[in-house]
Parts: structure tokens; C-alpha cells; sequence
């Protein structure tokens, strides 16, 4: 176990570029809090308090699948172009904790992003906190964490066998923020696109969250806190799957270094 | 199932292309390895020589699991580098030549630890190996220093340490001393006995004949995928050189002398050089020309200040092999 948490450090102090002052505080302080203020305007200029209410909850979420999405991809794609892959790859280490150790640090990012964003909004924009169920916020918040950072493992493979994080990272982040009920409930959407939210994180995580706003206790949101952990374990195993396909793929092809598309 | 047999390494018929698509989905096939056989004695020093492209990183790599061959097999310690790669990696290390391959934002001990904890090797053995290897490849002064500010050499010698974490009975070393300067190039290859003395097999692959020609036990030449020679350094000049050499030291140097001597038959190639007050002719005559007399006539016998036969060196040796 000591060995899994130093490569999870180790990796995480080698590979996240994020990891200097001004990008850190950037990316997880600075950038969540600029979309919440830029939804609650809109939604004030709109001139509907409630809209601006349902933007500031689901931008609060948000931000936990933002830092972690763009930050594992980012890895995984300098893992790539650093050369280190094969070096990783070539040793007998275990693959399923080689897969895991890569989001291991970036969890507790996801948690200081929305610790943020709801600190920012009690002070600043007057969120109200005063029927909130502390454990429903919590558990909501923890099974976010967990089903974005397996779906942000997933969607790092795709950075690996592209050589590309930017284009990974905008197009999974644009996901989460149409389909997941972030700022368009599901509900509404249209073409049957509500369905798609289903197998996304985030969706009944950010429902979950909302209620516990609310004063629901975690048994009433049971089933929404079920889901996202049946959605953030499916996506872990697809991943270390699609992992796996990828190393045995690099290795018939002899892509390590070449690309593999 | 592991042979305990004196074998360390053993290809047969190893083959191996490259396939690509252009952007109209059209097929090109590079053959890498065509039909490769290699036997290496357990605790000896092999070199894979050839031009660029010949295949020798390729043969590495396929060796080290990181690629899988077309065709034919590939062993070592008995163990099938497809199909028993986990068993292979336990017992190899491999050093690629070159600057990447290492984690430059954080420190060469740190970079250490890491692939120990990924080797699972347990905490405490990881600080005392890390601190030895260090050592011996001279880095526990910049031990802490993050690797981005390491020199070529630098990072050459951490690969070194790296490869030697698990303590592998075998060790693949793709061009390891590439683009070093010649002292730090001279302590890499100090190492290379040293390990060899330990018991470990060393396959080398390197561009540098004096290096091959002084560290290995056996060498291969490879070129375009195929094996060309294979024998110890001394077999192979003897050999493959269709050339006999000789030196000739001349007192008083004459302008036209390389032009005059290239014209004797057999005489292939001239190369004049000045040394000090001495003018030093190497003449590489056809094998088996008795050209001695003749040369000493055309220099003049007053002239000569000295005049050897020598064998070809194994540079010599491996230009005759491609270019037969």
C-alpha cells in the first residue's frame, strides 16, 4: 500500500503541470469561482433569482469534475510525451494499481474546488446554508469525486493514444456541462438526450447535491448516491480495461513513442 | 517454464515489420528484423552492432517487452517474451540511450523511489538500493536536484541506476553512451565489466567499435534486419576484413606520397596524417597483396621511420561487412 500512495505522490509531482502558485490556485481556486459569479449574473440579468440559485449549485459541483478531468488527462498525455510510458509499461508492476495511483492526488483537488466554490458562495453571494444535511452534501460531494476521477482515468487513455489532453479535456468537459444537469436540468432536454445523462458522471451526484441543500437526509436521495457510485465503478472498469487494450495494442504496434493512431 | 541452462537469451528466427496507412488507408510494411538468430551465454557481454535502421533497438525492445515480434521467438532465462512477459520484465533491466525516459519536474532519487515502489520493491530496500546505485554512478550529489537540470550525462548515468534497481540478472543497454563527452563516456563503460563481473548478461547495442571492440565477449553485426556476422571481436576481424593494413612513419613527408602509394595495385585506401615532424601513412591493401617491398621502394628506405603490419581494427571489419 506505502508503494501504491509514492507513486500516486510521485506521479502527481512529476506529471501535473498545474502543480506551480499561479496555474494551482488558478485552475482550482480561482476558476470555479469565476464561473459561478458569471452564471449568477446571468441568471440575475435574466432576472429569475431561482435560475440563479440552480446555476450556483450545479457550477459548485462542476468544478470538481473541471480540475479533475483536465488535470488526469494532462498526466497521462506527458506520460506519454515525456517517454516514461515505456519505462512504466516495461516493468512488471501491477496494472491495476499503475491505472488507480494516476488519480489517487488529484481527488483531494476535486474536494479543496468545491469546498471553494461553496465557501465563495456563502460569502459572497449569500448562498444559503441553513436547511443544508451536512451528510447528504458530504457523501454527494465524495461520490462526485469518485465517479469523475474514474471517468477522468477513462477519458486519460484517449489522451495517451492521441497525444492530446486539450482536445480530451474540452470535449468531456462540455459533456458534463450539457447532459448532466449542471445548468440545463435533465429534465428539459431535448431528444431524448436526458437519457445520455444517465451514463455520465456527475448527473445524479449534482442531484443529490442540490437536495441536500434542501435538508434531505442521504436516505432520500439513496438511489441518485447509488447511481453515481454504480456509474463511477463502471467507468473504473471500462477504463483499466480500455487501459489494458491499449498497452497490449502499443506493444503488437510498437507505438510507445510513435503514434498509435 | 524457465530453462536453467547456460543460455541467457536466445532468438530464433526473429522477425519483425512495421505496418503504417497513409492518409488514403494505403499499407506500407518496414521490415525491422527479418529471421534474427542469437544465442547469448549466460554472464557475457554481447554487442549488436549495425547502421542506423538496421534493427537493433528493435531486437531490444522486442526483448524487453516493450514490442511484440511478428514472428519466431524470443527467450530469456527461458522465459517467452510474449507469452511470459510479466516473467521477463522481473528478470531484465533495460537502458534506452537518450534524454527521455525520466521524470525531469522531480529529483533523480525521487525518480529512484518511484520506479522501485513501482517494482514493488518495500520502502526501506528502496533507500538503501537508491542510495547505493546513486553512488555508484556518481549522483549522490545532485541526488536531490530535480532531473530537468541534470546534464546528458547526468541523465545517462540515472538510467544506469534505474535499470539496476531490481538487480536484474540480465540488462539490455540501447546505446548508452551516446552523445556523452568522453570522460563521462569512459566511467559508463568502466560499469559494464563491473556488471558483467557480478554475473549479469549485458546486451549492448552501440555505435562505437572501440567501445564493442573493448567491452564484449561476442558481437553481432546486424544490418537491414538481418544478422551479417557474429563472432568474438578478434574472429571478426580476422574474419571479414578484406583488407591487411599497413603503417608506414615517414621522416622526411612528401606532398604527392598518399597520391604515389594509392596507385600500387591492391592498394584500396590511403590516409595521411601529420605527427609532429613525421608524416603517417595507413595503407589498407587487398588481402593477402604482399605490398611491403613496394611501398618501402615508392617511400623511399632512407625515409622510413618505421613500418608495421597490423590487423584491421573492428571499424574496418564492420565497414568491409556492409559494404560487401
Amino acid at each position: 500500500m506505502t508503494n501504491f500512495f509514492v507513486q500516486s505522490y510521485l506521479t502527481y509531482r512529476a506529471l501535473f503541470f498545474w502543480l506551480n502558485w499561479p496555474s494551482y490556485t488558478g485552475n482550482v481556486f480561482l476558476v470555479p469561482v469565476l464561473y459561478i459569479t458569471m452564471l449568477m449574473l446571468t441568471g440575475r440579468f435574466a432576472n429569475s433569482p431561482l435560475e440563479s440559485d440552480y446555476y450556483i449549485k450545479g457550477m459548485a459541483a462542476y468544478s470538481t469534475p473541471f480540475i479533475l478531468v483536465w488535470g488526469i488527462t494532462q498526466c497521462n498525455y506527458y506520460e506519454r510525451v515525456t517517454g516514461t510510458l515505456a519505462h512504466v509499461l516495461g516493468c512488471s508492476g501491477n496494472r491495476w494499481l499503475i491505472y488507480w495511483s494516476r488519480g489517487t492526488m488529484h481527488f483531494p483537488n476535486g474536494m479543496f474546488t468545491v469546498a471553494t466554490s461553496l465557501v465563495f458562495a456563502w460569502l459572497f453571494i449569500g448562498m444559503d446554508f441553513s436547511a443544508t444535511n451536512w451528510a447528504t452534501l458530504t457523501a454527494s460531494i465524495l461520490l462526485i469525486g469518485f465517479s469523475c476521477t474514474a471517468f477522468a482515468l477513462a477519458i486519460g487513455v484517449f489522451a495517451i493514444v492521441i497525444r492530446d489532453w486539450l482536445v480530451i479535456s474540452a470535449g468531456a468537459s462540455g459533456l458534463l456541462i450539457l447532459f448532466t444537469g449542471v445548468v440545463v436540468p435533465v429534465d428539459e432536454l431535448p431528444f431524448h438526450l436526458n437519457y445520455l445523462g444517465n451514463f455520465l458522471p456527475l448527473t445524479h451526484g449534482v442531484a443529490a447535491f442540490r437536495e441536500a441543500f434542501l435538508g434531505a437526509a442521504p436516505s432520500a436521495v439513496g438511489n441518485h448516491l447509488l447511481w453515481e457510485l454504480a456509474v463511477g465503478i463502471c467507468y473504473g472498469l471500462l477504463g483499466y480495461l480500455f487501459f489494458r487494450f491499449v498497452e497490449a495494442d502499443t506493444r503488437r504496434r510498437g507505438a510507445y513513442e510513435t503514434s498509435i493512431l | 517454464m524457465a530453462t536453467t541452462g547456460s543460455t541467457a537469451v536466445e532468438c530464433r528466427n526473429l522477425s519483425r515489420t512495421y505496418t503504417s496507412r497513409n492518409v488514403m488507408g494505403r499499407r506500407r510494411d518496414f521490415v525491422a528484423l527479418q529471421n534474427l538468430n542469437l544465442e547469448i551465454p549466460r554472464g557475457s557481454i554481447f554487442g549488436l552492432l549495425g547502421p542506423n535502421g538496421a534493427g537493433k533497438t528493435t531486437t531490444v525492445r522486442i526483448l524487453s517487452t516493450l514490442l511484440t515480434p511478428t514472428s519466431g521467438t524470443a527467450r530469456v532465462l527461458g522465459y517467452d517474451v510474449e507469452t511470459q512477459a510479466k516473467q521477463v520484465r522481473r528478470n531484465t533491466g533495460f537502458i534506452l540511450g537518450g534524454e527521455r525516459g525520466l521524470y525531469g519536474r522531480i529529483t533523480g532519487e525521487q525518480n529512484m523511489r518511484f520506479f522501485a515502489a513501482l517494482n514493488h520493491i518495500n520502502p526501506g530496500e528502496a533507500k538503501r538500493r537508491t542510495e547505493q546505485l546513486l553512488d555508484r554512478v556518481g549522483l549522490t550529489e545532485h541526488a536531490k536536484t530535480a532531473v530537468e537540470n541534470y546534464s546528458r550525462g547526468m541523465k545517462q548515468r540515472l538510467h544506469i541506476a534505474r535499470g539496476l534497481l531490481t538487480d536484474p540478472p540480465v540488462l539490455f543497454m540501447d546505446e548508452p553512451t551516446i552523445g556523452i563527452d568522453p570522460i563521462g563516456a569512459q566511467e559508463l563503460r568502466n560499469y559494464v565489466p563491473e556488471l558483467a563481473r557480478e554475473g549479469k548478461t549485458i546486451l549492448l547495442t552501440t555505435h562505437y567499435m572501440a567501445e564493442a571492440d573493448m567491452l564484449c565477449d561476442t558481437i553481432a553485426i546486424i544490418d537491414r534486419g538481418e544478422l551479417a556476422a557474429e563472432g568474438t571481436p578478434s574472429e571478426i576481424k580476422r574474419r571479414f576484413s578484406r583488407l591487411d593494413i599497413i603503417e608506414v612513419t615517414v621522416n622526411r613527408p612528401r606532398e604527392h606520397l598518399a597520391a604515389e602509394i594509392l596507385e600500387l595495385e591492391a592498394v584500396e585506401r590511403v590516409e595521411s596524417l601529420a605527427e609532429g615532424p613525421f608524416q603517417k601513412l595507413t595503407i589498407s591493401v587487398r588481402h593477402g597483396a604482399e605490398l611491403r617491398a613496394r611501398i618501402a621502394e615508392t617511400v623511399g628506405a632512407e625515409n622510413i621511420e618505421n613500418l608495421v603490419s597490423r590487423d584491421p581494427t573492428l571499424e574496418e571489419a564492420y565497414i568491409s561487412i556492409l559494404r560487401r
